[in-house]
């Protein structure tokens, strides 16, 4: 070796040697597992801090109950607790609902909450709300200010689905003060404040230590964005993370199995993975047809190959958690000969038919199940992707440009839209959408019996197809307790965790 | 003592070559025979290890790997060389013409072909699948336009030299046309240039490709390309590492191929480069 | 000189000026309605007229066009349609993060491709030559974004070394902008690395023969002193030229090493805000990109004409 071939290669090795140990020195300094602080990751960020004009799940998510809180909530077994409210009464024609609110409550802008405050927000939701969740409470007719701590919320009709709707996002209750700037300050009343959003990468949240319920269980929550399921499971891995709330990848949990360092579980969603044919024009406005891909689907091969078995077969659009659940998967269970009965007795025994679906992976995937299965009893089906939620909003929801498309649908009881009109399902039965309105504004007996026929109608007349039920699935480094288990709001519910680490 | 065609320029040719034939042979045959269907998914032999009935194993659906990186492939093979021949024809004559006429037209052409070079390849994928659909079809043209303005430079480089010589003067003086002139003595004497960059451009097609599908913007579900192998392997990373393994090795492979022969061809003629070898 | 640049200038400023056409040209052919993006599902029909007008997406095209590249003169980027917050501060903010990366991705390239290139020069004829050739061969074939996924594999998931992803700004904490900023900038360095190496030693082989050199090792100087002294600045000018190109290559390189790694830079940004259709931000982004671009080739051209016409074909990529 030269003198001067040494010297470079001495140098060579140094430099790297110490770059190394620089970076392994700083790689072995422990998590600040002191401070009481949590981490999340999510995937689906939020456009901004504004659900009342900007669409997408991720907005409440993060939110609702952490920093708006409305009258009353859902809780992790989907049942209906006050929150705001200390109570609540409701009048014998089930048309007034009077309400108590807690005392001595403050925004965190520091004005109180009154029964002005609610006054207004209700208010609001008729003529500043643009997103599609105000109409979830629009047959509130008044709201009416009783005393400084009373109000009362007069329905057009008795309304069976009032209280539950008014425990999501159309219920926040605002700062009259505050509306100003929705997109970039949330002012609410909840025991989280936000500090800072940085878009789509992460969201400070820091305790309100004002808080009426007490002391938040935490000092602040830091929530980071991943648009890839893979980032963000590794961020949990290499401890950068310290929770995931919904994985979307079950292929992921074997790296987390096993390991004493994290803690998974599984509970339920209201997310129901629906196939949706265009019931509004041909071929799918034929009912064989459809009930033909019912049949040639094998829903627990789909299950099985995209999530790894994870999730709840459905025969209709209702998760197990409704209380209007019956087991309807029998109806249409794989028969594929079946399925080319029914084709060929409609005269369709080779369709060619779209497949336009939104291009997130676990979507993808299941699209090609879809599509195998389909060309095995002579539907072909040709798989496009589009952009989510821009391009697929504009061509599949409004236009209702599409033969088959299929997309997650988170929000709780959303069946209800087989009966809202223009929607991109494309169904239009009169007598469905009678038997709902019956259900909506009759007794609780009425409404349970109701919705039960509701969904079995939608089932057999094949509607759509309901792929499966989506689990949720958290992992959380060992010591953080009081993540909820279940999805059961359009809120990621953060407001009970603690650590004991 | 500099010899045009020496041993290991000869030798490199050879090894790409060699390399190259297997993926362009996977890709001519997978066009009437894979030893599987690659789209269809098989629930029931999902991620099979290597064995006797699937030589590299399953993927994630149950298909045949081997058949999958056939057809992958075909992708892209197909994306390289009809975005490398997009770029030839756009790129060539627009540098040829710019190296022959000069002045104005000279100017107009090479401040053009200096706004697509501002464009990288990638930038341009991604918004002509934005703006025309995320598919093979935009991806190729996308590539095409953005290789255009190599071919056009080197072309023009070539070109300029070419005109500076004895013959062109007399040919000219001879009142040959310039089609002629262009057709007779510019494109025999830059088609090395060419090639070199063809296989340079193809090897970029190829990786670009890659990467766009990676990126979920690339040939659509459920058609298989090798970066799609990638992204859907990239989830199982941890469970079985050879659903990326291949597919990588596939492109590897074939940038490799790419690559040498283009070092090869380079070698072969530019005799000055032979003594550095 | 003087002139020579300014013409320079004037060319750079005219071409961003076209390209900026071609920019939202290309943009406002892309389908998907930002004013249904913003207000999502079941918006009425008024609301999304309403909310269109708001956006100034009923104007004709080259009222729009003139309206923003006015604004770009100003510095203002326009506000973005899904976010509504100013897009101008936010590419600000992420353009530095990639730059970072870009130029910690170069700083790893040299520091590879330099000694590994001279050396391997300097012993062409040993097996080491030829190794390093056929290494940098192979580094040059493997994508990566494939490199960036194993690395992480390696040294994030399964050693725990480094984190799996993420960006802290040099100012905010130097020794954690280091661990975050190494397996990032090494899977888009190592690549160009490859291809750096082979034109070092291009470059330096080149060098060595030159009649100088020769002339400065028959006095008896030994070959690294024979470059140092009298070779290495007419071997630096075409690897400049060379870096430049590949500094291009690298911030468009970073697009997906960004994905990898969970960044959120300028690649990112333009990943996610194409996907939601937020075209103020997509032609912003991709202006600046196409800038920085074409500031980049204006310098290599510059350097270009400065060398050997000889040089020009050879290096062409």
């Amino acid at each position: 070796m030269t003198r001067t071939h040494r010297r470079a290669t001495t140098l060579a090795v140094a430099v790297i040697t110490a770059t190394l140990a620089l970076s392994a020195c700083a790689g072995s300094a422990p998590n600040d597992s002191s401070t009481n602080t949590l981490t999340v990751a999510l995937q689906a960020s939020p456009l901004n801090l504004d659900y009342t004009t900007s669409a997408g799940a991720a907005i409440p998510q993060a939110l609702l109950y952490n920093v708006y809180e409305p009258l009353v909530k859902l809780d992790d077994a989907g049942e209906i607790i006050d929150l705001l409210a200390v109570s609540h009464t409701v009048s014998d024609d089930r048309l007034t609902y009077s309400f108590t609110l807690q005392p001595d409550v403050t925004f965190s802008n520091g004005t109180p909450l009154t029964a002005d405050s609610v006054k207004f927000s209700l208010d609001r939701l008729k003529t500043d709300w643009t997103t599609a969740s105000a109409a979830q409470l629009s047959s509130i007719s008044s709201v009416d200010v009783v005393s400084d701590t009373e109000v009362t919320i007069t329905l057009s009709a008795p309304d069976n689905t009032f209280l539950y709707n008014l425990a999501g996002p159309a219920g926040t209750i605002f700062s009259p003060d505050a509306v100003s700037d929705l997109a970039g300050t949330a002012v609410g009343t909840g025991p989280y404040e936000v500090e800072s959003y940085a878009t789509a990468s992460s969201l400070e949240l820091v305790a309100n230590t004002d808080y009426w319920g007490g002391t938040p269980g935490l000092d602040a929550i830091t929530i980071n964005y991943f648009a890839d399921t893979n980032a963000q499971s590794n961020a949990l891995l290499s401890g950068d993370a310290d929770a995931i709330v919904g994985l979307s990848s079950p292929q992921l949990l074997t790296q987390f199995g096993g390991d004493d360092r994290f803690a998974i579980t599984e509970g339920t969603t209201n997310g129901e993975v629906v196939l949706s044919m265009n019931n509004a024009r041909a071929p799918f406005s034929d009912v064989r047809v459809r009930q033909a891909v019912r049949y040639a689907i094998d829903n627990q091969a789909v299950l099985d190959t995209v999530q790894q078995g994870y999730g709840t077969l459905i025969g209709s659009m209702v998760p197990p958690t409704d209380p209007w659940y019956t087991d309807l998967t029998a109806d249409f269970a794989y028969d594929p000969d079946r399925a080319r009965e029914l084709l060929a007795e409609a005269g369709q025994t080779s369709l060619d038919v779209s497949f336009a679906i939104p291009n997130q992976p676990p979507i993808v995937a299941a699209a090609q199940v879809v599509q195998s299965q389909l060309a095995e009893v002579g539907i072909t089906a040709t798989i496009t992707t589009l952009e989510f939620p821009s391009v697929w909003l504009d061509q599949v929801f409004t236009r209702a440009d599409y033969d088959l498309s299929l997309v997650n649908h988170v929000e709780p009881r959303d069946i209800v839209q087989f009966s809202t009109p223009g929607y991109y399902f494309g169904y239009s039965n009169p007598d469905a959408d009678a038997i709902l309105a019956a259900a909506i504004s009759g007794t609780n007996e009425q409404f349970v019996q109701g919705m039960t026929d509701y969904a079995r109608l939608i089932s057999d007349d094949a509607a759509a197809e309901f792929l499966y039920l989506l689990p949720q699935l958290n992992i959380a480094v060992s010591g953080v307790t009081g993540l909820t288990e279940n999805s059961t709001s359009q809120s990621i519910d953060l407001t009970g965790v603690t650590r004991t680490n | 003592m500099i010899r045009r065609h020496t041993p290991r320029a000869n030798r490199t040719i050879l090894v790409a070559t060699i390399l190259l034939a297997l993926p362009v042979l996977a890709a001519l045959v997978s066009l009437v025979w894979t030893p599987y269907n690659p789209i269809p998914v098989n629930a029931g032999e999902r991620m099979l290890a290597p064995g006797a009935s699937h030589p590299l194993g399953t993927d994630s659906f149950g298909r045949d790997i081997v058949s999958l990186l056939m057809y992958g492939a075909r992708i892209s093979l197909t994306v390289g060389f009809v975005a490398v021949a997009i770029a030839l024809v756009i790129g060539v004559p627009v540098g040829v013409l710019s190296g022959m006429r000069g002045g104005r037209v000279d100017q107009v052409l090479m401040r053009l072909t200096d706004v697509v070079l501002a464009f990288p390849a990638l930038l341009l994928m991604i918004v002509f699948g934005a703006a025309f659909g995320a598919n093979t079809t935009s991806a190729t043209i996308a590539l095409g336009i953005a290789a255009a303005p190599a071919f056009a430079r080197l072309s023009r480089a070539g070109t300029l030299q070419v005109m500076s010589r004895d013959y062109i003067t007399a040919a000219r003086s001879a009142n040959r046309g310039g089609l002629y002139i262009a057709r007779r003595h510019v494109l025999p004497n830059i088609a090395s240039l060419i090639v070199v960059q063809a296989s340079v451009a193809f090897s970029m097609a190829v990786l670009s490709e890659a990467a766009l599908s990676y990126l979920g913007f690339g040939a659509a579900p459920p058609t298989p390309s090798w970066g799609r192998m990638l992204q859907e392997g990239q989830a199982y990373l941890y469970n079985n590492p050879l659903l990326v393994l291949w597919p990588g090795l596939a492109i590897a492979l074939t940038v490799l191929a790419l690559n040498l022969l283009g070092d090869g061809l380079r070698d072969r003629f530019d005799p000055r480069r032979v003594a550095q070898r | 000189m003087l002139p020579a640049f300014v013409r320079r200038a004037a060319t750079l400023v005219a071409t961003a000026v076209v390209a900026s056409m071609a920019v939202f040209w290309l943009l406002s052919v892309v389908p998907g309605d930002p004013a249904q993006v913003a207000l999502g599902l079941n918006a009425s029909p008024d609301a999304l007229a309403a909310q269109r007008a708001a956006m100034g997406l009923d104007q004709p095209l080259v009222l729009r066009y003139l309206d923003w590249i006015g604004g770009l003169f100003r510095g203002d980027f326009g506000v973005s349609v899904v976010s509504k917050l100013p897009v101008g501060p936010e590419i600000l903010d992420k353009v530095q993060v990639t730059l970072t990366l870009v130029f910690c991705a170069l700083v790893v390239a040299l520091v590879i491709a330099l000694p590994v290139g001279i050396l391997s020069a300097i012993r062409a004829r040993s097996a080491d030559g030829v190794v390093v050739s056929a290494a940098s061969q192979v580094g040059m074939s493997v994508p990566g974004f494939l490199v960036g996924m194993l690395l992480v594999t390696v040294f994030s998931v399964r050693l725990g070394w480094f984190p799996a992803g993420g960006w802290v700004a040099p100012s905010d904490n130097f020794l954690e902008f280091l661990r975050h900023v190494t397996l990032p900038a090494l899977a888009l360095g190592a690549v160009q690395a490859a291809v750096l190496t082979r034109y070092v030693r291009s470059a330096v082989l080149e060098i060595l023969r030159e009649d100088f050199i020769r002339t400065a090792r028959s006095k008896g100087l030994r070959p690294l002193q024979a470059l140092v002294v009298h070779g290495l600045r007419n071997a630096a000018v075409p690897v400049l030229t060379v870096t430049g190109v590949q500094l291009a290559a690298m911030l468009v390189g970073a697009v997906v090493i960004e994905r990898v790694f969970v960044i959120n830079g300028l690649g990112s940004m333009l990943l996610d805000r194409v996907g939601s259709r937020d075209m103020v931000a997509v032609q912003g982004i991709v202006m600046v990109l196409v800038l920085l671009v074409l500031v980049i080739n204006t310098l290599v051209d510059v350097l270009y004409t400065a060398i050997d016409p000889r040089l020009r074909t050879r290096v062409s990529q």
